[in-house]
């Protein structure tokens, strides 16, 4: 078979100081911020300027915390984290009757001009409900008959 | 008693309330799909993208040409990569699901519903209840590859602006209809009803010019597909989603035909919950594996055998890859940024990490530049589902096997020289399972992306399986991969030639699966009939079970077959040329005539045609039977007016050649009656003739064999063709003793396929039936077992492919377990290479088994029972060595078994 080449090292992410490129923009930041935010209070300690402390501390936590989602975890680690602690881990099925209003809203606007679905006869309506559901019962004695549907085995 | 007070039932009361709440306000959050529903065949989802998906056809290349696997994925390549709208994606869901044994159930219900051979139907039975077991135990496993592809839509609009207006529409309706304050009053409501739900809302005509801008995309990919693809209808593809988002549903609801029906309901039908290394997805434990390094260097078309072609894959699994389409100038820039910034970072230390990166970037660069190709961002997970779990016992053992499977998969991945991949976490499972349901695909990033150029990733799509097999089978076998495949010898469609060749070592199998074919033949078609040339009573304890005729002819019991003799002639026809052909073939070999004797051909011809003329009148219907025999051709040959003396002259030599088998009782005799009778299965053992003398014993053989190809074209009451098999095994002792037969066989080969009839031929080397032109010609189906020499001969031949051949050195044979063939059908590129393993119920094991121990074994219940029938021996072998003798290392029975049985 002829070797088809794969460069799968073009993306990898060009890192200093444990961080990537793409982060040092939110390092920088966190720096700024952390240096500006102290400065109206006008505070020292030990002789030094609090902003001064502050922006070190920012700057050396914002590099730690990029180095610490970074190294040895999977890519989106931090969102699919995150994700999981706003969301619950339970997605419950939808209920007929449930207090969360049903996905009854039609996508298309024009629906009813279009096509006078909800204005045709109800009794015709009902009738044509039943052709349906015939059809629909000997589709599925069918498939029982056969005993394998094919369609099944697309659903994974 | 037990007292009940007011205040216990008050205490009941409210739990029943607590639950009552509950159960319309359950805990956790509503699941949500991004499908709202179906427009025509195409799946629309919240943002207004369309998808469609299609079946894809998987050929069964697996042991084809490189060079052929390869081209498909140069064109398959091609069309990943030409130009398509922005966030199109491409997903390819290869699913495999265990199968209990569909081909079984096929087996069954392709049985004709009379005219079939009840014993070998019993016996039929048995082998198939033998592999439903082994299917129970050890799965086997079908495949079935589709092609989703989302298009988004052309302009994206913006749902808030949409709600708003939507409200405004709602809020003047209501006031016209039912006044100001009542408006006012339910504003709430009309706000909850119009709010903002990030579903795209389109007019019909929008909906209508979004589906042709989509439909242009899809057509494309059609028209540049190297698979064939069938579009999934409207209902398919409402089937294919539903049953994905709702695992227990059995039956999917009736799909409304009005367009804009939001089918969220329905889809979310079941929950989803979970917070360990697996969810559960209604009943079913459900898990992901993910390709997190790509292979390394290179890869080939051929990577992902290791996973699609594995026996021990048989859980539920769906190996998903997905290509993303991102608009190519941006992905360019973003190159051409990297590359800048690689050289700024790396180059000017001299950093080798930095100069492979450069390299890298630089080559696919160049391989963009032009538009010659795409980088596509390509996603690789297997999404696994476990056994269905409905208490906690269950779900405990599907965990197990779930994670035994996956620890499978992780190792399957691996062995792709370079890659690498994990089971996903549970925060990222969450995050992810979403959007690999089928139908929810999603073009958004998940950080699983791989960009390589659309000629590299494409080799992570899975596109070949094992051979589908026969629609109506009557004989099954299993292959390497784990697909239990139907063989339909007769499916014109699929086997052209009538002339099958199982070529084999000693103790390779290939008289057994001669038999297993025989007797299914007789057990699922109709009014079938098997002829069979034995050597060595390989086929006696089958036609003895199965109570067909064994022919040993033995010089104290004369049973002639004359020759002149053919069905069509007590009705007074004339014989056709191929029955004249055979006469003049028996009566050249007692002449002892050379084949370039054309005087002496051409005088017994012309006998031979004047014979029938003066006989063949005398019979019709309501007249007893009248042959003509060797005698009225010697009588005609004497009288016979010939003008030339040359020709006058060598009739004198022929009549005295003849003369000495004038009333032999073998060979100048009318057919026995006994051949008359009809048969389904005759087996003509030709190791008895050893005892007659050389010329009668070549002129018996001849008949036999002639007797064989003239039932190539019996015809039922109705005159329709009923379906015959006639085998000729240990072709390499008749290519040795009687290499007439091959002549004979000529006709058959060539005959077949008009008359319903096949002919299998076994022997031990393809060397064995070469000489015969017709033969290797006509026979375009061939199983070959295990070979001991050298089998370039075969590879040649049958066109087989490197990988071809090494399926054949490659092949095991298990004494009493199993023997494996590699089954090769037709040629070029259509040609099928699959490798396929016959296995035995314990029933047909010791019916059919040809080993020197176990028939000594069959022998000795025969002599300690010898009240008991042929099946009932086999049956109490099959009992206490349901495994045969060699498989478990025996070389007799245990004879107290046998005293005890008395």
């Amino acid at each position: 078979m002829r070797a088809r080449p794969i460069r799968r090292n073009i993306y990898l992410p060009v890192v200093r100081f444990g961080v990537a490129d793409s982060d040092w923009f939110t390092v920088l930041l966190i720096s700024c911020a952390g240096y500006l935010a102290p400065v109206p209070f006008g505070i020292t300690v030990l002789y030094v300027p609090l902003q001064m402390w502050t922006w070190l501390l920012a700057t050396a936590g914002s590099i730690a915390f990029f180095n610490y989602i970074r190294i040895g975890r999977k890519p989106c680690w931090l969102q699919h984290k995150l994700k999981a602690l706003f969301f619950h881990h339970r997605q419950h099925r939808a209920i007929p009757n449930g207090r969360k209003r049903a996905f009854t809203r039609s996508w298309i606007l024009n629906n009813e001009a279009a096509h006078g679905w909800l204005r045709s006869d109800p009794q015709s309506a009902r009738s044509s409900s039943t052709l349906i559901l015939l059809d629909h019962n000997s589709r599925i004695q069918e498939a029982i008959e056969e005993r394998w549907n094919e369609s099944l085995l697309m659903t994974n | 008693m037990e007292r009940v007070l007011a205040y216990d039932e008050l205490t009941d009361e409210r739990d029943l309330r607590r639950h009552a709440v509950a159960l319309v306000r359950p805990s956790g959050r509503r699941r949500d799909s991004s499908i709202v529903g179906i427009y025509r065949d195409a799946l629309r989802h919240k943002d207004g993208a369309l998808t469609v998906a299609y079946q894809v056809e998987t050929p069964a290349t697996m042991f084809a040409d490189d060079a052929l696997v390869d081209i498909r994925y140069d064109d398959l390549a091609r069309m990943l990569a030409f130009d398509k709208p922005s966030g199109t994606l491409v997903q390819f869901r290869y699913s495999t699901t265990p199968d209990p044994g569909q081909a079984i159930t096929n087996v069954i219900t392709s049985r004709a519903l009379a005219g079939t051979h009840t014993l070998a139907s019993l016996l039929q039975a048995s082998n198939l209840d033998y592999l439903r077991g082994t299917a129970k135990s050890l799965p086997y496993r079908r495949s079935v590859l589709t092609m989703w592809i989302r298009v988004p839509p052309k302009k994206r609009g913006n749902p808030t602006i949409s709600a708003l207006a939507d409200f405004g529409d709602a809020f003047r309706q209501e006031m016209t209809e039912r006044g100001i304050l009542s408006t006012l009053r339910d504003l709430a409501q009309i706000y909850s009803r119009t709010a903002d739900d990030s579903v795209v809302r389109r007019t019909l005509e929008a909906e209508q010019q979004a589906y042709n801008h989509a439909n242009r995309v899809w057509r494309l990919f059609e028209n540049s597909s190297p698979l064939t693809l069938r579009r999934f209808t409207r209902q398919e593809i409402w089937e294919a989603v539903f049953y994905g988002h709702c695992q227990n549903s059995n039956s999917s609801p009736i799909l409304s035909d009005r367009p804009g029906r939001d089918l969220r309901d329905f889809l979310c039908g079941e929950t989803v919950e979970g917070e360990l290394n697996y969810l559960m997805h209604g009943e079913y434990p459900v898990t992901i594996v993910s390709m997190f390094i790509p292979p390394n260097e290179f890869v080939t078309a051929d990577a992902l055998r290791s996973l699609i072609g594995r026996r021990d894959f048989n859980l539920r699994h769906t190996i998903v890859t997905e290509y993303l389409f991102p608009e190519q100038r941006k992905e360019t820039k973003r190159l051409d940024r990297r590359i800048k910034q690689v050289k700024r970072t790396f180059t000017r230390k001299d950093n080798p990490e930095g100069a492979a990166a450069l390299r890298s970037l630089r080559a696919v660069r160049e391989e963009v530049a032009g538009a010659r190709e795409s980088l596509l961002p390509t996603r690789f997970y297997v999404l696994l589902y476990g056994e269905r779990a409905r208490n906690l016992s269950e779900l405990k053992q599907s965990v197990e096997v779930l994670d035994e499977q996956c620890e499978r998969v992780v190792s399957a991945i691996r062995q792709i020289p370079g890659a690498n991949a994990d089971r996903e976490e549970p925060e990222a499972l969450r995050a992810l399972f979403a959007t690999a349901i089928a139908g929810e695909l999603s073009p958004g990033l998940t950080g699983r992306e791989l960009t390589e150029v659309a000629n590299s990733a494409v080799a992570l799509t899975p596109t070949e399986d094992s051979w589908q097999g026969a629609t109506r089978p009557h004989t099954l076998l299993s292959t390497a991969t784990g697909r239990l495949v139907g063989i339909d010898l007769f499916d014109r469609n699929q086997i052209p030639s009538p002339l099958i060749q199982i070529i084999a070592a000693p103790r390779g199998g290939k008289s057994i699966l001669m038999a297993q074919f025989a007797c299914d033949i007789l057990a699922s078609l109709s009014d079938a009939s098997v002829n069979a040339i034995d050597i060595g009573e390989t086929l006696l304890p089958l036609a003895t079970v199965l109570g067909g005729r064994y022919i040993r002819p033995r010089p104290d019991e004369v049973r002639a077959i004359n020759i002149w003799s053919y069905p069509e002639l007590k009705d007074g026809e004339m014989p056709d040329d191929v029955q004249k052909a055979l006469v003049v073939g028996d009566l050249k070999m007692l002449a002892r005539l050379r084949d370039d004797d054309k005087t002496a051909e051409d005088i017994i011809s012309a006998v031979v045609a004047q014979v029938y003329e003066n006989i063949v009148s005398q019979n019709g219907p309501g007249r007893p039977l009248f042959e003509p025999v060797l005698s009225h051709f010697i009588a005609q040959l004497r009288t016979y007016p010939f003008d030339a003396e040359i020709v006058r002259e060598r009739r004198e030599t022929l009549v005295l050649a003849l003369n000495n088998y004038i009333g032999h009782p073998w060979l100048d005799a009318p057919t026995h009656p006994d051949y008359e009778e009809k048969s389904p299965f005759d087996v003509f053992e030709l190791g008895s003739l050893r005892d007659f003398p050389n010329d009668i014993k070549l002129s018996l053989a001849y008949r036999i064999a002639a007797y064989v190809a003239r039932s190539i074209g019996r015809r039922r009451a109705d005159g329709t063709r009923a379906p015959t098999a006639n085998l000729f095994d240990e072709m390499w002792e008749i290519k040795d003793e009687y290499p007439f037969i091959f002549k004979v066989l000529q006709h058959a080969g060539r005959k077949g396929p008009k008359e319903n009839s096949i002919t299998i031929l076994a022997t031990h080397a393809f060397e064995d039936i070469e000489d015969v032109a017709s033969l290797s010609k006509t026979g375009n189906v061939i199983f070959v077992g295990k070979q001991l020499g050298d089998f370039s001969k075969i590879v040649e031949h049958a066109k087989l492919s490197a990988n071809g051949a090494t399926a054949i050195s490659h092949i095991k044979t298990a004494p009493g377990r199993f023997s494996q063939f590699v089954m090769v059908i037709g040629t070029g590129p259509d040609q099928v290479v699959e490798l396929v393993q016959h296995e035995l119920s314990p029933l047909m094991l010791w019916t059919l088994t040809t080993n020197a121990d176990e028939r000594n074994a069959r022998s000795l219940v025969s002599a300690y029972h010898p009240d008991w029938s042929e099946t009932q021996v086999h049956a109490w072998l099959a009992q206490h060595y349901p495994r045969g003798l060699t498989a478990v290392g025996l070389r007799e029975i245990d004879e107290t078994l046998l005293a005890v049985a008395a």
